[in-house]
């Protein structure tokens, strides 16, 4: 409990601010002029792009990278279809799925709690490895080229269920549980009344995170996806990074245009495509950044 | 200590828990893939259920879904001509088709995983170059002697005997070539108007460095043409060093290439079959050599810049008029089979600069084997051999459906559709025999008599047929392929101070065992030579 | 309370808490499935795999596999590779974070959380969009570095993706620039959460801003600082596949350099097609891992048994 007068004693003197702003200023820049750099470079015109390379300031500008990129919508709306469809699902899944488990092992009095979070914990020490688990996936479980292959990896994360659980341990006291109960609650009603309102900042903390890594994900559709019609966005991206023919067979077909073809530069189109792809998140996260600043750090802190 | 108690209690039986769920899970394998098989094949055979009633002398045939799994781009309208495909089967084998197109870059992980975890599959694509021999050793494929007797009557009379003697491992046959031509010669082809404008010539030009003057001229002249377009991207061999021995030497590759890499290779003109690896002088100097001379192109900017990384295959390039030569392999009429796959959009023209000679990879260089994992292999065969005889099911695969992707303009010949769906994944020379093709514009009325001379008169690589056994040396080829795939963009001129590298390549090679290897192989070599050439 | 036999009591507290246990079954269950599988997929390290014999039916090759990745000198450069790389990230992205951290902590003004919405930006993206990125900047004929800033300063093209002298660098870089800033995040949190009684205490005697960082903030955060530590520890021997193998374009000059565990089990497993050296490559680096987490565990006990996790 600081008073006013005493923070403002302990305080930077003007001219530190000022050069904290300043360096502040710089890393706020570095972290984004690649993207910017990316963004121009899709825009920027095949004879610039010849003579001069990349450049943040091009002479000539061209649409034609996302021109042509949305006349062969087909394939990369598809993508993001699946791509948002998995990461709808697999958040939902994975949120629900953890809190399950984090709230038991929370509770002081569940006497298995020793084992179960030992079962967590060990997952983080020791694991099979990816050829094993290919196998499994492949061979036992039948998930090849399934979506649930790429969800199933990635629905609990021991880290955050840990999170959770501190949260749980932390924020919702053990009378308050104790007295639902002797009001006659069951233990559902309990968690789904009592205890997840009261979590929200950690529930839309692990939601944001599934979210992006599920919809950053593109390892598991490396191992497990083989159709060309089943390709998230990040796999898609992935393809024509190595191989901008893929796209480019496809978008010519869409728009049956020699001409504008030989107009049209890989880089731009392969930056387009990149533009496309990062271009939801970056509009998301600063209107979660609240929640989960809040969320995580209440876990990691108090963890 | 209650709670230590309880927590044992429960270790135990989430242990028992454990082994229950496993052995589930291995039960499940085996019935898993049946299963999977059932699912896939009822949707399919529904639909023909009653288009086709008649009854065909295979009344005593079960249905039976065969997959063909094969190299090519997977097409849009690959649905409809798996159904003609399967209204034709149904009636004559009672059987339906799955066709399982696997694009180039991935066909060999893919298959090859899917071959690991004992995924069903039928016919499959396979060749020298995509670890064919490496794979029946394996155990990949069903021996196929018998059932070609059996039910390939039609395949042994129209293929080359010759193409059934170098798909062999210890003597037993586990693939049938694709009947096209048997063999190729290697060449530089170029653009025919580029050609013309700057009067090369090319009859003149025998090896990389030759090109040189044309390299400079073009770079100057003609801004935004590549000159060379490698791609050394990992997977890939690395570029240049396609044609590198042959150009300068009568030394031809035999024997195993960890990593795509010739690492082996024989004078197929000596008498006697001396194996030399690449740390032999006379070879170091031809890698020395051409690999400073691709360092000198890749500097002065002939090659594209992103060599070593690349794995866009060059034809895009050429389709956008940005690449004017290439170096490959030459056969009757495949300057229009160029120009056809680029649209027809320019004219090509080769110069041969080797003798054409049949060596076991070459005779073994497209073919279809049939899976282990088959649940009716006698099924499999049946349907290669119409693939192999059958002019209406061969088009069918490669140009698709009359009237909707291809008009034909005459009784053995077509126009395709453009932008119809179907027909420009180059199936030709993957599916069954090319021989029965309809033509395609262009194409010369006499394209397959020309090629049946051209495998009569091919000569026969001393070491035709025999295959390298290399389950003694796994340790050393799995080593030498971890090296080498370091130093494959050796071959794209991306790095500097070749000869150095190459040096320091050699080192590891050798520490890698590569001599163990070479001995192996040339013990193997004379044993073969003994009982084959005496 | 009767005192009960402990399968009485067992049984007893399984079904007083069934609901408790019903509630984290289905995770339970996910938790099999998609992590103790595949532990015991391990065996196939020690199998010689054909494809008649299946996996399971495989003859036993014991230590065969690998025997490989010693003789080759692969598991030495594999290895370095990839501890060097997870040290190095951990120490530079922990100082820079706290650094971060504690300069954001002194601002004034509303400015702190637009720069911290910019700082945690790049976290949020992809590997793969990430190696666009990178790209954008190293291609070779048009990428900004050889295309602008090398040519500013009049020096020669540099082939990025085939000299690997740079790549250290280009990766210790990468690696903060993604996760600089979200571990910042982590710390501003934890020095907000410092009673700002020390502080004022502090002030009273005079003590300099520096001084304060280093007598009061560094040594309140320790904790998580050691938490954080820890919990990495035990990737020490995994490494960002992404990272090490899109972002250098899976380049092979750059091996010697950028090749980690990972992306060596991922190559053996592509194309040598050899799941056995693989798998056992895969199980080289999980024991590893978990050694070194005990190990670490324990060191931290000994010096501090209240900051241990276990």
């Amino acid at each position: 409990m600081g008073s006013p007068a005493n923070r403002r004693e302990n305080t930077i003197s003007p001219v530190a601010n000022m050069l904290l702003n300043g360096m502040f200023l710089i890393l706020s820049f570095l972290c984004v002029i690649p993207v910017v750099l990316v963004i121009i470079v899709s825009l920027t015109h095949i004879d610039t792009l010849v003579t001069e390379g990349y450049q943040f300031i091009p002479d000539k500008l061209s649409w034609i990278a996302y021109e042509s990129l949305f006349k062969d919508y087909g394939t990369i709306f598809r993508a993001y279809a699946i791509s948002i469809g998995i990461t709808v699902v697999g958040t939902i899944a994975s949120v629900l799925l953890m809190a399950l488990y984090a709230y038991p092992i929370s509770r002081q009095d569940y006497p298995f709690r020793t084992f179960f979070t030992f079962v967590l914990f060990f997952t983080m020490l020791f694991n099979g490895g990816v050829v094993s688990k290919y196998i499994i996936f492949t061979q036992s479980l039948g998930l090849l080229d399934t979506y649930m292959a790429l969800v199933l990896p990635l629905l609990i994360v021991p880290f955050n269920v840990i999170i959770m659980r501190t949260f749980f341990q932390t924020t919702i006291h053990p009378a308050l549980i104790e007295s639902a109960r002797i009001d006659g609650a069951s233990e559902f009603r309990i968690f789904f009344r009592i205890v997840l309102p009261l979590s929200l900042p950690v529930m839309a903390t692990m939601a944001l995170l599934g979210t992006i890594l599920f919809w950053n994900d593109w390892f598991n559709s490396l191992l497990f996806i083989r159709t060309e019609d089943k390709y998230p966005l990040q796999y898609l991206m992935l393809r024509v990074l190595n191989d901008v023919q893929y796209l480019r067979n496809n978008v010519q077909l869409a728009a049956q245009n020699p001409e504008l073809m030989s107009n049209l530069p890989d880089e731009s189109l392969q930056m387009a495509l990149a533009v496309v792809c990062m271009g939801p998140i970056l509009l998301i996260y600063p209107f979660f950044q609240k929640y989960f600043v809040k969320g995580l750090t209440v876990g990691a802190v108090k963890g | 200590m209650r709670q230590k108690k309880s927590f044992l209690i429960a270790l135990a039986i989430m242990l028992a828990a454990m082994l229950v769920l496993q052995a589930c899970a291995s039960d499940g394998k085996e019935g898993g893939t049946n299963k999977s098989n059932q699912a896939t094949t009822a949707p399919s055979t529904e639909p023909n259920a009653g288009t086709e009633t008649s009854k065909p002398d295979n009344a005593e045939l079960k249905p039976y879904q065969v997959s063909i799994v094969y190299f090519g781009t997977p097409e849009a309208d690959g649905a409809l001509v798996e159904e003609k495909l399967n209204e034709f089967f149904k009636e004559k084998i009672n059987a339906t088709v799955k066709l399982v197109p696997i694009a180039a870059s991935e066909y060999q992980n893919r298959t090859e995983l899917m071959m690991n975890t004992g995924e069903k599959m039928d016919l499959v694509f396979s060749a020298s170059w995509l670890n064919y021999f490496g794979n029946v050793t394996k155990g990949a494929f069903l021996e196929l002697d018998e059932l070609l007797d059996k039910h390939g009557q039609g395949i042994k009379e129209t293929l080359h005997p010759l193409y059934l003697e170098a798909p062999r491992m210890k003597g037993k046959l586990y693939a049938v070539p694709t009947n096209k031509e048997i063999t190729q010669g290697q060449s530089f082809t170029y653009r025919k108007d580029i050609v013309d404008k700057y009067d090369i010539p090319i009859e003149t030009i025998n090896t990389w460095g030759d090109l040189e003057p044309w390299y400079e001229k073009i770079s100057r002249e003609e801004k935004g043409m590549t000159n060379l377009f490698l791609a050394g991207g990992s997977g890939n061999s690395g570029g240049g060093i396609h044609m590198m021995y042959e150009t300068n030497s009568n030394y031809r590759p035999v024997g195993p290439t960890p990593g795509k890499t010739q690492m082996f290779l024989v004078d197929y003109t000596a008498p006697k079959m001396e194996v030399k690896s690449i740390l032999d002088p006379e070879l170091v100097d031809i890698d020395k050599k051409e690999f400073e001379l691709f360092r000198k192109y890749y500097e002065k900017g002939y090659i594209n810049s992103d060599a070593g990384t690349s794995k866009t295959s060059a034809a895009d390039l050429r389709r956008q008029g940005k690449l004017w030569m290439s170096s490959g392999v030459w056969k009757p009429g495949s300057d229009i089979e160029v120009k056809i796959a680029d649209n027809n959009l320019y004219d090509y023209v080769s110069h041969v600069v080797t003798e054409p000679i049949v060596t076991t990879d070459l005779a073994a260089g497209s073919m279809f084997s049939i899976s282990r994992t088959s649940e009716d292999p006698e099924r499999a065969m049946m349907v290669l051999n119409y693939l192999h005889t059958d002019p209406y099911v061969v088009n069918l695969i490669v140009h698709g459906i009359e009237g909707k992707h291809y008009k034909k303009v005459g009784d053995n010949r077509i126009e395709p559709i453009a932008d119809s769906g179907y027909g420009t994944s180059a199936l030709f020379w993957v599916i069954g025999s090319q021989m029965l093709n309809y033509l395609k514009p262009g194409q010369p009325d006499d394209l397959y008599i020309n090629w049946k001379k051209f495998n009569d008169e091919a000569v026969r690589f001393p070491l035709m047929g025999f295959v390298f056994d290399d389950s003694k040396v796994k340790n050393e080829i799995a080593e030498l392929t971890a090296v080498i795939s370091e130093y494959k963009i050796l071959a794209t001129g991306a790095v500097a101070n070749p000869s150095k590298v190459v040096d320091e390549r050699n080192e590891k090679l050798k520490t890698a065992g590569i001599e163990k290897v070479q001995a192996e192989l040339q013990a193997q070599i004379d044993a073969w030579w003994a009982d084959n050439k005496q | 309370m009767k005192e009960r036999t402990g399968i009485a009591y067992f049984i007893h507290s399984l079904w007083k808490f069934r609901f408790l246990t019903i509630m984290l079954v289905p995770t339970f269950i996910v938790l099999i499935v998609n992590n103790y599988l595949p532990m015991f997929g391990v065996f196939i390290a020690f199998k010689n795999i054909n494809y008649i014999d299946g996996i399971l039916g495989s003859p036993w090759v014991g230590f065969r596999n690998f025997e490989f990745l010693f003789t080759s000198g692969s598991l030495w450069r594999i290895t370095r590779n990839t501890v060097l790389y997870s040290l190095t990230f951990m120490a530079v992205n922990t100082v820079l974070s706290i650094a971060i951290a504690v300069a954001i902590n002194e601002l004034r003004g509303r400015l702190a959380k637009t720069y911290q919405t910019f700082l945690i930006m790049p976290y949020f993206l992809s590997m793969i969009v990430v190696s666009y990125l990178v790209y954008a900047f190293l291609n070779p004929d048009k990428g900004f570095m050889n295309a602008s800033i090398l040519e500013w300063f009049g020096l020669d093209r540099v082939f990025w993706y085939s000299e690997k002298a740079y790549w250290p660098y280009i990766l210790i870089l990468v690696n903060a620039w993604k996760n600089v800033g979200i571990g910042a995040v982590i710390y501003i949190a934890a020095i907000a959460g410092i009673d700002q009684e020390y502080y004022e205490a502090a002030v009273l005697d005079g003590a300099s801003k520096w001084k304060q960082t280093l007598y009061i903030t560094l040594p309140s955060i320790q904790p998580i600082i050691i938490i954080l530590t820890i919990l990495s520890m035990g990737s020490v021997f995994n490494s960002d596949f992404g990272l090490f193998y899109q972002v250098p374009m899976d380049s092979g000059a750059l091996y010697p350099v950028t090749d980690t565990v990972d992306t060596y089990v991922y190559r053996v497993l592509m194309e040598l097609n050899d799941i056995g050296m693989s798998s056992a490559a895969a199980l080289a680096q999980s024991v590893l891992g978990f050694v070194l987490v005990l190990l670490t565990n324990s060191a931290v006990r000994k010096i501090n048994p209240d900051q241990a996790l276990f």
